[in-house]
């Protein structure tokens, strides 16, 4: 099974609250890896039209570096949110795959629910730091734009993977994660 | 006791299937809870602070231009080349698959990609020629992961960024291990065809070679580009990967027309999928690696190792087994991620080149990949090409040997990777 299909395959069509909030979890996800691609377009333009303006013209954007690097935070963690729906995320599940059918869901259940929890804490306290950035009124060096937005994709993507987690053990069940080897997608 | 646990429960939690990225966050949030290290907002410092960084941004400019690479018809045509220019030597198609690895590794920095790439274009015919499917899908296997080794490597970032130091030096460094391994390659698979009586194909004409060579002249200027801006100073590693994205796009789509929008677009957006795998990873180990410099535990570890009183020789001995291990059951990038804070200090204190560490880590983590039981690359071609895995086991053993004499070599001639870099400089 691919990872394409791992996400239609294991989940036929549901009717109801399962199914809508299936299909609110794909729209996302398709939403979320479509942003990313967008910014990952911009940092190649943006990488190619430096480097072309600093030998042909001698001049260089000074903001350059900073909007490609924020442009990179903004895809780690938007597009991990399809990262997690898909159920893709590099793991080692060798062991969990050789345990009775009845632990691997218990411990897929427990460890989702804990990643949750993990998840959310962490967004917690990175949202203070935003919270605070955004008080301050603190602006970035050359972009000088509000501090708090490249901070703020920390802990927006973090709820964004934690929803997706809870969005996808409720549609998908308790499934271990999914990173076939045959699948076109996976190439690391 | 409590960093006795803070090594054990990710060893447990990893072992339950639970994602990487997140042990490395419950691990380091639990770290800094039990000994009290400092508020949990410093987290997002951390992550934010890790991952603020220009030379990181090469790893998913990288994964693009590989992907459109691989999709755009300029790895084929380089294969195309290759094969075309070793033809009439014997075991042309097996010398020409080590030698495509090699050039899809100067291009690229996944060696998964590398082994579907290259092993769909050549499996079939070196089985035609009569080198067995195991022998065969075992090579390409084994050669994958070349691709690691030969810079630009995205493993080679990852260390350069997480152990600090200079990215372009690695690349450098990691050159001629690289061409060695290839070249050792090549000469097992000539020595194989001779004793197999695999038929020597025709070398082809002139013509031939100068058609292969003028429909692949697009393709061969994408690691000249790369590799001469890098190692020239014309780019630093990031930006040459951004233009190696913008390269292989025009070249894909207005040249060989092998690519439209549409297709670019559909592989822009899939590897932000890859990217975001590998990268929320180095998000979570900025604040792993944080919490452990923090914790005393790599300078415990330095003063358990010199109680030891051991020689470098044998410091990196065990260093060679532990990433052996290590890299059998984990990918390189969090293998690096999550080893190279604890490995550097020591490393430091024996005195021994961070560079030439650097190219020991890469080399042991790349023959993971391929080292049975568990190496990536093996469920990888028993996926791609049906090949049970008790064969890839014994297959890929003679290309393990090679493997494990370069480590040795450059393991323990430290000048291999040290020398090339100062004639550099």
């Amino acid at each position: 099974m691919t990872m394409q299909t791992a996400a239609a395959g294991i989940s036929e069509r549901r009717e109801g609250t399962a199914g809508r909030a299936q299909r609110f979890g794909d729209f996302l996800s398709a939403l979320c890896m479509q942003l990313s691609g967008i910014a990952l377009a911009v940092i190649v333009t943006i990488c190619t039209v430096n480097v072309i303006a600093r030998y042909v013209f001698a001049h260089a954007f000074s903001w350059a570096e900073e909007a490609m690097v924020y442009c990179m935070i903004f895809i780690i963690f938007v597009a991990s949110a399809a990262v997690t729906w898909k159920g893709s995320h590099l793991c080692l599940d060798l062991l969990l795959r050789k345990c009775p059918a009845f632990f691997q869901k218990a411990i897929v259940v427990g460890s989702t629910l804990a990643s949750v929890a993990l998840l959310l804490l962490l967004a917690h306290f990175s949202y203070d730091v935003v919270a605070r950035l955004y008080r301050y009124g603190q602006r970035t060096e050359a972009l000088e734009i509000p501090m708090w937005i490249p901070q703020g994709f920390v802990p927006a993507g973090l709820v964004l993977i934690a929803l997706m987690m809870m969005l996808r053990l409720w549609t998908h069940g308790p499934l271990p994660h999914e990173t076939d080897l045959s699948s076109e997608d996976f190439h690391l | 006791m409590i960093l006795s646990m803070l090594a054990a429960l990710p060893v447990i939690l990893i072992c339950l299937g639970v994602p990487i990225f997140i042990v490395l966050f419950a691990v380091s949030v639990g770290g800094m809870v039990a000994l009290d290290l400092t508020s949990l907002k410093a987290v997002h410092s951390a992550i934010f602070g890790g991952l603020d960084s220009f030379p990181l941004l090469a790893i998913p400019l990288f994964i693009l231009a590989g992907d459109i690479m691989a999709q755009g018809g300029i790895a084929r045509r380089l294969i195309n080349l290759i094969t075309a220019v070793v033809g009439g030597v014997p075991g042309s198609m097996g010398v020409a698959a080590v030698g495509s690895a090699a050039a899809f590794g100067a291009m690229s920095g996944s060696s998964v990609a590398c082994v579907a790439a290259i092993g769909n274009l050549t499996i079939p015919t070196l089985v035609k020629q009569g080198y067995g499917r195991r022998f065969s899908t075992s090579l390409i296997a084994a050669t994958g992961v070349i691709d690691i080794i030969i810079p630009p490597s995205i493993a080679m970032i990852l260390y350069a960024i997480t152990a600090q130091v200079s990215v372009t030096k690695l690349f450098i460094a990691g050159v001629l291990p690289g061409l060695l391994i290839g070249l050792l390659l090549a000469i097992f698979v000539m020595i194989r065809a001779r004793a197999l009586d695999i038929r020597v194909v025709e070398r082809p004409s002139p013509r031939e070679v100068l058609a292969a060579a003028k429909a692949a002249l697009w393709a061969v200027l994408a690691p000249v580009v790369i590799i001469g801006g890098i190692y020239g100073g014309v780019f630093t590693p990031t930006e040459a990967a951004g233009i190696a994205c913008a390269y292989a796009t025009i070249v894909s789509v207005y040249v060989y027309k092998e690519l439209t929008w549409q297709g670019v677009w559909r592989i822009v957006t899939r590897s932000t999928v890859l990217i975001a795998q590998i990268m929320l990873l180095v998000a979570a180990s900025t604040v792993f690696g944080w919490v452990i410099t923090t914790s005393g535990m790599p300078q415990a570890f330095v003063a358990f190792i010199e109680s030891l009183q051991l020689g470098n020789w044998q410091l990196l001995l065990i260093f060679n087994i532990v990433l052996l291990g290590v890299g059998s059951v984990l990918e390189p990038p969090p293998a690096i991620l999550i080893l190279t804070p604890l490995f550097a200090p020591v490393v430091a204190a024996a005195g021994i080149d961070p560079i030439h560490f650097g190219l020991i880590v890469t080399i042991n983590l790349a023959i993971g990949m391929f080292l049975p039981p568990f190496g990536i690359n093996l469920f990888a071609a028993h996926a791609l090409f049906k090949v049970p895995l008790p064969d890839l086991y014994r297959g890929v053993l003679p290309f393990l040997a090679i493997y494990l004499f370069v480590l040795g070599l450059i393991t323990y001639i430290p000048a291999l990777t040290t020398v090339p870099v100062q004639w550099v400089r």
